[in-house]
């Protein structure tokens, strides 16, 4: 019984842990199309703001939630204003570029951060299911997830701006001649995604430290959940991360975390086969 | 430019000559040199460097005193570099460079065994002798006449480890392992010398270099309920398991032994309360309280200005470099077959770590060895064995002797 809430939880932690690495990319993907390589190096970057202002004083949830975010959404809006806007609507050529601006970033981390992080130790302690013991930050991490989906379906759906993010996102050119400032739009979008990313860097960086190259170990599989996802950014993303952390989670609990990531690669090709546009292209079309 | 095909040609087999002559030239052109290349191969970039950059100094420090002292056969050593990168393919290709274009003497180098297995067939064709400075899975792995391997044999870490686990904390294991061949056979050896110490078993999990993430382990590990867990982790990815074990409330209830914890220094950027009590086994701690170690770390502090911590790793170099060379003194000669025969006649050197002697019949090496607890991010040495063998005793499995030189 204790061992099946404890495998529960597991499941949920991965669920969120993915929904936390991939909506970043999905709102990215989703609402501007733009197949951002560089993603990974977010949440790397993300990581590093998140340890070096613990290192220099900042409070641990100041850093995580307020210093993170906002410097991987000025770094996202600087690369926003230099690459990305240029390159609108040329799928192979922004992925070009954001290639090489993801091995452009993991090269400067390299030389300017390097491979000898000091930890930081994730805070609340853990806490007692039965006879075993899960650390707190699981919890904290799972409410996360849920807290960040939740203030992002408020902001697509009631407010103004996300009347416009949304109608700008459906056809630009109409937005536009009803005279939406587009440009303003998507730079905003992408500093919203690129946030989320340095939030979820931050997130994580207690429990794995922070490499120059961490950002190699989630870029594939938060590409796969938003693909699978859809065309709906918070829906697609919320929905195939829940089923690929089941699937993959479920796995790595009966029997090793190789045959885990297996699954789940193995569930996104047969559901990919079957729904080529993504769970959201088939199903729950009105949703966000 | 238009270039004409008689023209090309004529390029073509003036390049071809030339390189064909100083192919030819390059042989005589080494021996007359007055000095001796000592090939190096280690990842300087990418994730491995956390290892790489110390042990590289190491061989550095170790050439730079035998230079000091007035060379080897009054010649000096120069160190011919090759940064791998962290990329196991850059091994063969830089091995291959070594030995056929910079006609290095021997060739020091490779951090994991799978790199070391990528290196040691291309040096073994060349007829370059190879030693490996590194903490390795012992003559299962590797038994090749060529090469000398200078680290600790699973041996000679876990014959001591494992029975002061058991007789301390009781008899259930759990093992956790890196899934490469030093990982995997680490793992076997210690799950034999856990059942010859009346031990069990109750799990074990192997995991990719990159796996950063172990909450389903640490579950599995606490329904399992062991007495103990043994972890062979290697690589920063790895490192995070101490943090989410520690998170968890699990360090203060299932001790944790490790005997490649602290090879990069990691217990002094881990947080302490996640460290402490963790115990190991090494022929090195920078903590050492002998004469040897303490003058070897100030040395390195005078010629490094960024020393944080040199362990076991860094010394198996420096080590490795001074056998060496003892091997070429005893011969008289860099010459690959009378260095190996000087080698298998028994030579020893004292260094930092204590005696380390040549163990003729595999190719390993006869060390002190030190059983260690982390007490505030710092290694306390508990219980020390004189010169403890590679092999046990009567361990015929591998005798490099049978093999042709």
């Amino acid at each position: 019984m204790d061992l099946a809430m404890l495998a529960g939880i597991q499941i949920l932690y991965a669920i969120a842990s993915l929904f936390l690495i991939s909506v970043g990319l999905a709102i990215i993907f989703g609402m501007m199309g733009v197949i951002n390589f560089a993603h990974g190096e977010f949440l790397m970057l993300g990581g590093f703001a998140f340890i070096l202002s613990v290192r220099a004083g900042v409070n641990f949830w100041v850093a995580m939630f307020v210093v993170a975010p906002l410097v991987v959404a000025f770094i996202g809006v600087v690369i926003e204003r230099l690459i990305i806007r240029h390159l609108y609507g040329r799928i192979v050529e922004t992925i070009l570029a954001t290639w090489g601006l993801s091995l452009l970033l993991i090269g400067l981390a390299s030389s300017l951060f390097g491979y000898y992080q000091m930890g930081v130790s994730p805070p609340l302690g853990s806490v007692q299911i039965g006879s075993y013991q899960e650390g707190g930050y699981t919890f904290f991490v799972i409410g996360v997830a849920v807290a960040v989906a939740v203030g992002l379906y408020f902001l697509l759906r009631h407010t103004p701006f996300g009347l416009i993010a949304r109608g700008t996102m459906q056809s630009a050119d109409m937005a536009s001649a009803l005279g939406v400032n587009v440009k303003r739009v998507y730079s905003v979008t992408f500093g919203i995604g690129a946030a989320l990313s340095g939030l979820a860097g931050a997130i994580f960086a207690p429990l794995t430290g922070v490499l120059p190259i961490s950002g190699l170990t989630y870029i594939a599989k938060a590409f796969i959940t938003v693909i699978l996802g859809g065309a709906l950014p918070l829906t697609g993303a919320a929905l195939s991360s829940a089923l690929l952390g089941t699937v993959s989670q479920a796995t790595t609990l009966v029997s090793t975390s190789v045959l885990g990531e297996v699954m789940l690669l193995v569930t996104a090709i047969v559901l990919l086969r079957v729904l080529p546009s993504g769970i959201t292209g088939r199903f729950f079309k009105r949703g966000i | 430019m238009q270039i004409s095909r008689r023209q090309f040609l004529g390029y073509g087999l003036g390049g071809a000559a030339g390189s064909l002559v100083g192919g030819l030239g390059f042989p005589s052109a080494s021996l007359a040199a007055d000095t001796i290349k000592a090939g190096v191969l280690l990842d300087l970039s990418g994730p491995l460097q956390l290892y790489g950059h110390v042990k590289a100094q190491c061989l550095e420090l170790a050439a730079e005193e035998i230079n000091a002292k007035g060379g080897l056969l009054g010649k000096k050593i120069e160190l011919v570099k090759y940064d791998t990168q962290s990329n196991n393919q850059l091994y063969g290709q830089y091995a291959q460079q070594l030995a056929l274009k910079d006609r290095v003497a021997v060739v020091h180098g490779a951090i994991t065994s799978a790199a070391r297995e990528v290196a040691r067939p291309v040096l073994a064709r060349a007829k370059t002798l190879y030693i490996m400075n590194m903490i390795n899975e012992g003559p299962e792995g590797a038994c090749d006449r060529n090469m000398f391997t200078t680290g600790p044999t699973p041996q000679q870490l876990l014959n001591n480890l494992i029975p002061y686990m058991i007789k301390k904390h009781g008899k259930k294991v759990y093992i956790l392992a890196a899934d490469y061949i030093f990982g995997q056979l680490s793992a076997k050896w210690a799950e034999r010398i856990a059942k010859e110490n009346g031990g069990e078993v109750v799990g074990l999990d192997l995991f990719p270099m990159d796996v950063d993430k172990f909450g389903p382990t640490i579950g599995k590990i606490q329904a399992a309920k062991p007495d103990f867990v043994f972890n062979v982790f290697v690589g920063p990815a790895h490192a995070a398991f101490y943090g989410q074990w520690a998170s968890a409330g699990m360090n203060k209830r299932i001790p944790m032994a490790s005997h490649t914890i602290g090879d990069s220094g990691e217990q002094l950027r881990m947080p302490p309360d996640v460290s402490e009590g963790i115990v190991t086994v090494k022929n090195y701690f920078d903590e050492l309280d002998s004469p040897a170690s303490k003058a070897f770390i100030e040395r390195f502090k005078k010629r490094f200005d960024d020393y944080t911590y040199v362990g076991s790793l860094g010394v198996a170099d420096y080590q490795g470099m001074l056998l060496w060379a003892e091997a070429v003194r005893k011969a008289g000669s860099v010459d690959r077959r009378k260095v190996i025969e000087a080698f298998e006649s028994g030579i020893s050197i004292d260094g930092p770590s204590g005696r380390l002697a040549s163990h003729p019949a595999t190719h390993y090496c006869t060390m002190d060895m030190y059983l260690a607890e982390i007490q505030n991010s710092r290694f306390k040495v508990q219980e020390s064995w004189k010169q403890v063998p590679p092999v046990s005793d009567g361990d015929d499995s591998c005798d490099v002797l049978k093999m042709p030189l």
